[in-house]
């Protein structure tokens, strides 16, 4: 007897509601715990070492502005798919920095305010027609530390990752290194 | 286990020996060769990928998947067959298992028949084939899931056109829970907490995570967890509907 | 074999088994009786573990159907009403099917399947697909299925529904031989299966048992159950009727019909038949009469259900 109850209540819309909230559960927690099989061929969504120790050592927010033009019809193609594969590896730092990385998307369209923040950081866009400028750049802040990246070229994709990681670190580190040059004595 | 074995067997040749898995294997070809070909144009992109291909199947699959799956149990409960199965020394559990592997089955079949476009692909460029099969992966994971949903839909109801609707309109509203527009709306208004749980119920937002070649357990997880549910919700409903 | 016990279910606020209770053992064929939506298909479907009762224990063998469902199971053929099948398979596929359910496999599948076909004379529509039978042939598929496995229980929900006379004899031929060795259950609307096939029979209304024992004893419960009836070539039927009636063995008696002239007699409390048939024979000697006909009633199945079942309804009526 005992067993038809559990039974009972188990199939019933109660238990159809129990096991909903069970398995939402379920995936909040695991999505701590997760796991990723990259099967990429050049890995692009495994962040390396050297990135993950910069932004380990990170103490302070640091705010990334990604500057990218939306409008689909002036924007290439190739530029579009590269647009969202940069925006996927800002993710990928932002989740490995655990928020201290804060990024912001902006469309620099003309006469707006987006346009005017890209100015300041140095953003330049690409002509691709004559009247129509293309922006893919962002802009990396740490305090009143400042480093950005004009424009983002798929040619230079393999090396995003190393720009965007000496970016952080040089924002990070308070006192540029002081290189001197030593000659020999005369 | 066996049991679940002799069913889904029972089950395949159930599906090949009407047209219905044929009809949907060619027609999944057709629509999505001339989505890929024609609508996307994966020659013009100039890129040696199947982003293009695999765009269209939430679309393809939200209606083609119904159609196979919504004779599920409805046939059982008209030809009385029900009666039958589960009278047999099985568990209910067995059955529905069985009978969710056998569409699986038939599905991933068609799957396996678009692998002209790899070779294609393969043939006029380099593309990453490890992306190639993360894509799927998810597209097999994504057919489960609305295959679940449509086994649940076939068990509540003997008509096989109401199971059909109610599944495409189930499956409609977990892909737009994740769907740019609707995201976007809500964007102007809700707290980003709630816009990223809807958008974690959008079929959408985990296929398209594992389309970039990366399976994260995450997104796994939701698919299995879609099935589960909705495969217990059938049980459920089986089990109802004899208590009467 | 087979032991129910205050079996009740409701659907809802609808009461369609109100507490059954009985059991059969190896060797008992018990017939279910009743009209229809008396229960009997739900009261089946409670045993054969399709539904479950509201309120009852069901054991089949020493299985409890609730707590161990799939051991009491295997020890059943169920033959479902409609006699169920999978249309899209062949003869020879579904019973492998369901062979292979039922746990056989190999060799003993393939003897199993083939046993099954002979008994049911299925040989020559082996191949072929299930809707394409016509309706005897399907009842006789899923008859086959429900002897498969040789099992201790059988479960049969109006086994002969449909079937052409032939067809019909055949069935019972093969119920009545089973049941020598097994428990089996089965329903029925045609009350001559009963006397045919059954050791028992059990008379269900509205969800309650409302008579139960074997074939003669039921008949014993009719009104006409050792009344005499008489047929004479004689010209008066009233004439034969006031000699009979003066006939001490004879309680009372009815015209059954003028012409030919049909009489019957019923005899006083303690009276037997035979007593009473000797006496009017004895008396049609004596008048000498044109005597066609002179035989003892045993009573008629389909009287004492109707008498009992509607009996019923209208002793409800009276009530209100």
């Amino acid at each position: 007897m005992k067993k038809k109850g559990l039974e009972t209540s188990l199939y019933s819309v109660v238990g159809v509601a129990a096991v909903f909230v069970i398995i939402v559960a379920v995936n909040l927690i695991a999505a701590r715990a997760k796991t990723r099989i990259d099967l990429t061929a050049e890995r692009a969504y495994t962040l390396s070492q050297g990135t993950r120790n910069i932004l380990a050592k990170l103490d302070t927010p640091v705010q990334i502005r990604f500057y990218a033009s939306q409008n689909d019809n002036k924007v290439p193609v190739p530029l579009k798919t590269y647009t969202q594969r940069v925006e996927d590896l800002l993710g990928e730092y932002r989740q490995a920095s655990k928020g201290l990385v804060e990024i912001q998307k902006l469309d620099p369209t003309p006469d707006s305010d987006a346009e005017d923040s890209a100015k300041l950081d140095g953003i330049e866009p690409q002509m691709i027609s004559e009247t129509d400028p293309i922006y893919l750049g962002l802009s990396i802040t740490m305090l009143d530390q400042k480093e950005s990246i004009p424009f983002l070229t798929p040619e230079r994709e393999r090396l995003l990752e190393f720009d965007l990681s000496r970016a952080i670190s040089r924002v990070a580190t308070a006192e540029k290194p002081v290189v001197g040059i030593m000659s020999p004595l005369q | 286990m066996n049991n679940i074995l002799t069913i889904a067997k029972r089950e395949v040749r159930g599906y090949f020996s009407s047209p219905v898995a044929f009809v949907f294997i060619v027609i999944f070809l057709l629509l999505s060769g001339f989505f890929t070909f024609m609508v996307a144009s994966l020659f013009e992109r100039g890129e040696a990928n199947l982003i293009p291909f695999f765009a269209w199947h939430p679309w393809l699959y939200l209606f083609l998947v119904p159609a196979v799956g919504m004779r599920m149990w409805s046939e059982e409960r008209r030809l009385g067959t029900m009666e039958l199965l589960l009278t047999m020394p099985i568990t209910p559990w067995q059955a529905i298992v069985g009978k969710f592997l056998a569409s699986w089955l038939v599905v991933a079949i068609a799957l396996v028949l678009t692998f002209p476009v790899v070779i294609t692909v393969n043939y006029l460029g380099h593309p990453d084939n490890g992306v190639i099969f993360a894509g799927y992966i998810g597209s097999l994971l994504m057919a489960g899931a609305y295959l679940a949903i449509t086994a649940m839909t076939s068990a509540m109801t003997r008509n096989q056109v109401v199971s059909f609707i109610v599944s495409v309109m189930l499956a409609l509203f977990l892909i737009l829970a994740g769907f740019p527009p609707v995201t976007n709306m809500l964007v102007s208004w809700a707290p980003p907490w709630l816009v990223e749980s809807v958008s974690a119920f959008s079929v959408m937002t985990h296929f398209e995570s594992i389309q970039k070649g990366v399976l994260d357990s995450r997104d796994i997880l939701y698919f299995l967890s879609v099935i589960g549910f909705s495969l217990f919700t059938t049980g459920v409903i089986i089990r109802a509907h004899r208590a009467g | 074999m087979i032991k129910v016990r205050n079996l009740k279910k409701h659907f809802g606020p609808k009461v369609a088994v109100n507490g059954i209770s009985f059991t059969v053992e190896r060797g008992e064929v018990l017939g279910f009786l009743g009209p229809n939506g008396a229960g009997k298909s739900t009261s089946m479907r409670m045993i054969t573990g399709f539904i479950p009762p509201t309120e009852g224990d069901i054991t089949i063998g020493e299985h409890d159907m609730l707590e161990n469902p799939i051991a009491a199971k295997r020890l059943i053929g169920y033959l479902p009403e409609n006699a169920p099948s999978y249309a899209d398979m062949s003869v020879h596929g579904f019973l492998s099917f369901t062979a292979e359910l039922r746990g056989l496999t190999g060799d003993s599948l393939r003897r199993a399947v083939n046993r099954a076909v002979e008994m049911c004379f299925l040989e020559g529509v082996l191949h072929q697909s299930v809707e394409t039978l016509s309706k005897g042939f399907r009842h006789r598929t899923c008859f086959a299925q429900s002897i498969i496995h040789d099992p201790d229980v059988l479960i049969l929900d109006e086994p002969t529904d449909g079937l052409d006379p032939n067809q019909k004899h055949e069935i019972r031929t093969l119920i009545r031989r089973m049941g020598e060795k097994k428990a089996i259950i089965f329903s029925t609307h045609i009350l001559e299966e009963v006397d045919a096939v059954c050791s028992r029979a059990i008379i269900i209304d509205r969800g309650t048992i409302v008579a139960n024992g074997t074939p003669a004893e039921l008949r014993q419960r009719s009104d006409i159950a050792g009344a005499v009836t008489l047929r004479l070539a004689e010209a008066s039927a009233q004439a034969v009727k006031s000699r009979i009636d003066s006939v001490s063995a004879v309680d009372r008696s009815v015209i059954i019909s003028e012409s030919p002239v049909i009489l019957r007699a019923f005899p006083r409390k303690n009276g037997t038949g035979d007593e009473l048939a000797q006496a009017l024979g004895d008396l049609a000697l004596r008048e000498r009469w044109h005597l066609q006909e002179l035989h003892a009633e045993e009573g008629r199945l389909d009287e004492v259900f109707r008498s009992i079942t509607l009996g019923d309804t209208a002793a409800k009526e009276a009530l209100k």
